[in-house]
């Protein structure tokens, strides 16, 4: 009798030493944003924090490599026909929404149709060129162009090419679908705190499934750089992006945590309200004393410890899209005076937003501290993202230090916020010659033509100044020493697949 | 001690009352000291408080800057000097308009009773539900960030102890006989009010007073620091913290200066109630 004990004694023991080595079923990957999203609805988000957090949710049918390039993600291939007008997809098969659903040339026509007409669609710009989208088999579309139009792939790696679910789109109005995603990524959506956290789960028939390690993600909008750190050296957090320029050489010390680094796609401007109701920021001569006052070097060196790139167009000096004919000035603060003499407006004075993070913060008030040495009184309105975007689509907005992730094509950079559709052009600038020359830019893949035609675009936009480009940055990403797998890639964005513990 | 007795104390003058007690003495030579400095800092401060030396970023202590310089390369010690008008500023005008508000209301709900004390009771309850601080945050982030603000975030917040305060006083002198008297003699409100119950009002109010001003500069540091008080360049105790603890480990002087400053104020004003206080209670 004993023995039988005996022996269900030892079983029990050796099973329970089992469970115990083998790893944790409840991990968790915590994640520490720069902001909250805005929504929950790829179609309508405006905010890089929704960005990160679709890159758990939803599936697109690109994404980019660590290059910056364009590589199929639910696209297995792809060709384009000889006049750049069809783009024929090859879908991935065996796909299927976090519903059960299955993910088939039909879903892309009605996704794709729905960011195009959609009320308050924000893809609409970078769609436009689409003509019509055409089923061809399950697991083939057509996408129909009207122009041929290069940029259109680094769209569909974002926003505009997720793939979300049309039975549960149909199924609940815009905004309850708006707070509840269904689409295609490796974790689907459980629970939303606002400005707390957003947490996924693990969706057991994702395609990709043996990279993903974890069982949940949750991502933790927090502002403040610092806190962030904090919480991350604390153990709190396991990744977070945005680590402080100042804080780079203390954490080279500390073996718990290391960094990562990569030259970002995008930029941070001043934005102006050049079409609204306000005569100094829509006065074409102080926003030219304003481009000539800011010290762009010094902004780099006292804000960012020089870590970042001084610019003045939508992509960096070493992009070879850049137009050389307009290499970045230093200060001149001379020049500013005469403009503002020539402006007619005796005491030039206007309201900046900028986020409510240190470092815009601090951008701002050396920005402040320029102008008010040409004579332009500047007042600073820190507000956090969301509500920077509502000033700046609301009569009130005057002017916004603001920040732009960046895409792999030019045109999303240059067209998004100097064309007169795109979807960050708060001040509603509108120029013809402008406009034509980004559009035919849009259309030519040479290299070469299409930096002549930013070029020419250009020589209109920098003298009426609608937007005042400053720096691109550099992302800064902070680990724990235990994790494997991360891969930095040049739009800032946390791709969960690949990413596991180490120990 | 009986109100009246009170009174008589206060007839000895506030600043004798003061020095009476040990800390009455510190407490007043603390918070002259910080208004003192305060005013005087747009003689005193040897730098413009928003100068910027873009290449003295982060300077600790030296003789040019005997504190050290900030991120952007503004004068530590004037900012020091010019921050203490903010908390200051929350100070004196939060109480004032506490006083203002809270005093009136609270001897009308003591002296009228009924409806009217029910009303102007139940609204100081509901005031006093909410912490302070998250009243004062919560309006603050309301009307929007600036000193005035700030300031009347505040004083809404410290209303209801005056009310409070008031009140109680209020009942308690209207009981004293020399009150009955006056009344059955027939002596009218208005000058009931002022002349027999307010001046009775007088000694717990100004203890009141002065801890309420301790509260308010931390109040005022709290809204700063998150923000909510003078946007920025504008020096206050408060906001030189907020950017001192991104550096609190290569700059420290950034956070304790200001940090000295918001405790040294704080516990002048406690003193100095502690002070009034007791030499009002020793008679």
């Amino acid at each position: 009798m004993m023995k039988r004990h005996l022996a269900t004694l030892l079983a029990m023991s050796a099973a329970t030493t089992l469970l115990a080595a083998t790893p944790s079923l409840a991990e968790t990957l915590r994640i520490g944003i720069s902001e909250d999203t805005d929504t929950l609805d790829p179609t309508q988000g405006r905010t890089f924090g929704g960005r990160q957090m679709f890159a758990a949710l939803c599936d697109k049918l690109f994404d980019l490599d660590p290059t910056g390039g364009i590589v199929g993600q639910l696209v297995t291939d792809w060709t384009v026909s000889d006049d750049q007008l069809e783009i024929t997809l090859k879908l991935r098969p065996g796909v299927v929404f976090h519903d059960g659903t299955p993910f088939d040339a039909a879903a892309v026509k009605f996704n794709l149709e729905r960011a195009m007409t959609l009320e308050e669609s924000a893809r609409k710009g970078e769609l436009r060129a689409i003509k019509s989208v055409e089923v061809v088999d399950d697991g083939t579309a057509r996408l129909v162009l009207s122009e041929p139009f290069a940029p259109l792939f680094a769209s569909l790696a974002d926003r505009a090419g997720m793939m979300m679910s049309p039975a549960a789109i149909e199924a609940v109005d815009t905004a309850t679908f708006a707070n509840a995603p269904v689409c295609s990524g490796p974790y689907k959506f459980k629970e939303r705190v606002v400005q707390d956290h957003v947490t996924v789960e693990k969706f057991a028939d994702y395609w990709d499934k043996d990279r993903i390690h974890f069982d949940e993600v949750v991502y933790r909008p927090m502002p403040d750089s610092t806190i962030r750190l904090n919480n991350l050296l604390s153990g709190e957090l396991d990744i977070i992006e945005g680590v402080a320029t100042s804080d780079l050489e203390g954490l080279a010390a500390n073996d718990g945590v290391k960094v990562v680094d990569i030259t970002g796609l995008g930029h941070v401007h001043i934005q102006f309200n050049v079409a609204g109701d306000h005569p100094v920021v829509a006065n074409q001569k102080i926003r030219q004393a304003v481009d000539a006052a800011v010290d762009r070097n010094i902004v780099n060196q006292v804000v960012y410890g020089g870590n970042f790139v001084a610019g003045n167009q939508p992509v960096p000096p070493t992009s070879p899209f850049y137009a050389t004919k307009y290499p970045v000035k230093p200060a001149d603060p001379e020049r500013a005076k005469a403009l503002i003499a020539e402006s007619g407006i005796e005491s030039p004075a206007f309201t900046l937003v900028v986020n409510n993070e240190p470092a815009f913060i601090r951008a701002g008030q050396v920005v402040q501290s320029m102008l008010a040495q040409v004579g332009i009184n500047v007042t600073l309105q820190p507000v956090e993202g969301a509500t920077a975007i509502a000033i700046m689509e609301s009569p009130d907005f005057q002017a916004a230090l603001s920040t732009w992730s960046g895409r792999a094509d030019p045109d999303a950079n240059a067209y998004t916020y100097l064309g007169c559709e795109g979807s960050q052009n708060f001040g509603k600038y509108c120029s013809e010659a402008t406009e034509k020359a980004l559009q035919d830019a849009s259309r030519v893949s040479d290299v070469a033509k299409r930096t002549e035609l930013y070029t020419l675009a250009a020589d209109t936009w920098m003298q009426d100044l609608p937007v005042i480009y400053l720096y691109h940055h550099k992302r800064f990403f902070g680990l724990d020493s235990d994790l494997d797998g991360f891969v930095a890639v040049p739009d800032g964005i946390i791709r969960v697949q690949g990413v596991e513990s180490g120990s | 001690m009986s109100a009246r007795a009170e009174t008589i104390a206060l007839h000895e003058g506030p600043l004798r009352l003061l020095w009476r007690t040990i800390p009455g003495r510190i407490g007043l030579v603390l918070v002259l000291f910080f208004v003192a400095m305060a005013v005087t800092a747009p003689v005193l401060s040897p730098f413009d408080p928003l100068a910027n030396d873009w290449m003295a970023v982060l300077q600790p202590p030296s003789r040019a800057h005997p504190l050290g310089t900030d991120e952007l390369g503004r004068d530590v010690l004037s900012r020091l000097l010019w921050g203490a008008q903010s908390p200051l500023v929350a100070a004196f005008g939060s109480v004032a308009v506490a006083l203002a508000v809270g005093v009136p209301l609270g001897m009308l709900a003591g002296y009228a009773g009924g409806a009217v004390d029910a009303v102007i009771s139940r609204l100081t309850d509901t005031l006093l539900a909410i912490p302070g601080i998250m009243l004062a945050i919560a309006l603050a982030l309301f009307l929007g960030g600036s000193l005035f603000n700030a300031t009347l975030a505040i004083s809404v917040a410290a209303i209801p102890a005056f009310i409070r305060l008031s009140r109680a006083r209020t009942l308690q002198v209207m009981a004293e006989p020399y009150v009955e008297a006056a009344r059955s003699v027939g002596v009218r409100t208005v000058r009931l009010l002022f002349v027999h119950v307010f001046p009775n009002l007088v000694p717990p109010i100004i203890v009141q007073a002065t801890l309420a001003m301790a509260v308010a500069v931390i109040a005022e540091a709290s809204l700063s620091f998150l923000g909510l008080g003078r946007p920025p360049p504008a020096p206050s105790w408060g906001s030189m913290l907020t950017v001192g603890k991104d550096y609190i480990a290569n700059a420290p002087w950034l956070s304790i200066w200001p940090g000295l400053c918001i405790f040294l104020v704080t516990v002048g004003f406690s003193l100095l109630g502690d002070g009034l206080r007791q030499s009002l209670d020793r008679r």
